[in-house]
């Protein structure tokens, strides 16, 4: 799965812990979304997707092997 | 080359022990060891590394509140946050570890008839761990003062911080108690051929150890499989 949050967030100037409070989950766990190292559950992806008002697969992508 | 390391380790204890054994076992004979001469600077270790690993604590809840109140923006709020977070970590082992090695000086103080200042000192030590624990825990919210926690108070404490947490920092957490848990089983089972090898060795049974490192890996392997048995 690739993201595109370290885009969205510069895009929206926004910091880690800024967007982390806007969509009550932890810094934490934008970390480590942004580093790969965890794939967000579907409430997570949601949240996330919302503070940048855009569509989930927007922020979130996966290769078509891994939908297979 | 960490897994070759660490399977060369495994080589040479199991050799250690192997062999210990097979020639305790032959020559059917009993080794004395003298334990008195490593009563007191033992102790004097024990002593120091609790005062360590106090000090260790305390410097950590000092660099959160340090951290706490510097009003930082961008990637240094960031950056603020992870040496927040680290720190937290560091302090919550130190506080276990002074709570677990008093209570471990103060059995070994008992049990080797030494000084009672030494023991009033290991439990001093116990307490400063304890109210180590309690500011780490008064702490949390002023770290995170966006999230709800539970107070202090509530009886179910630790349940209500497992159910407040999220997804990632409960991956981060099922990753840390997995490895904890398989290293734990070995060394458990370390444990025990260490105490049997110890018994025959010096002829000073340990079967009262054994029976509570295999009682403690009975229940904890239960307790597993029957929280994960019924979520089917």
């Amino acid at each position: 799965m690739k993201t595109k949050l370290k885009e969205l967030r510069a895009r929206f100037g926004m910091n880690q812990t800024e967007l982390a409070k806007r969509a009550h989950i932890s810094r934490q766990t934008v970390s480590l979304i942004e580093r790969e190292e965890f794939m967000p559950s579907l409430l997570i992806a949601v949240k996330i997707a919302r503070v940048f008002e855009e569509p989930i697969e927007e922020v979130f992508q996966f290769d078509e092997e891994e939908l297979q | 080359m960490k897994s070759w390391f660490k399977f060369g380790l495994q080589m040479f204890l199991g050799g250690v022990v192997g062999y210990t054994f097979m020639y305790v076992y032959l020559n059917n004979e009993t080794i004395q060891v003298d334990l008195t001469k490593l009563v007191f600077p033992l102790t004097l270790l024990l002593l120091l590394s609790l005062l360590g690993l106090i000090a260790w604590g305390f410097s950590r809840v000092q660099r959160i509140r340090r951290l706490t109140k510097q009003p930082l923006t961008g990637d240094e709020e960031d950056e603020a946050e992870g040496y927040m977070y680290q720190a937290y970590s560091d302090g919550s082992l130190a506080s276990s570890l002074t709570i677990i090695l008093s209570l471990t000086s103060a059995s070994f103080i008992l049990l080797t008839d030494q000084s009672p200042s030494f023991l009033i000192a290991t439990l001093l030590s116990l307490a400063v761990g304890s109210i180590l624990t309690y500011s780490l825990n008064t702490l949390l919210p002023i770290m995170y003062p966006e999230r709800s926690l539970p107070k202090l108070s509530d009886p179910d404490y630790a349940q209500r911080l497992l159910d407040l947490s999220d997804d990632g920092e409960k991956h981060v957490m099922l990753q840390g108690l997995y490895k904890t848990n398989i290293s734990t089983t070995s060394l458990m089972t370390f444990a025990i051929i260490l105490l049997l090898v110890y018994s025959i060795v010096t002829g000073d049974s340990q079967l009262f150890s054994i029976f509570v490192v295999t009682l403690i890996m009975v229940f904890t392997n239960v307790q597993y499989i029957h929280i994960i048995r019924s979520k089917n």
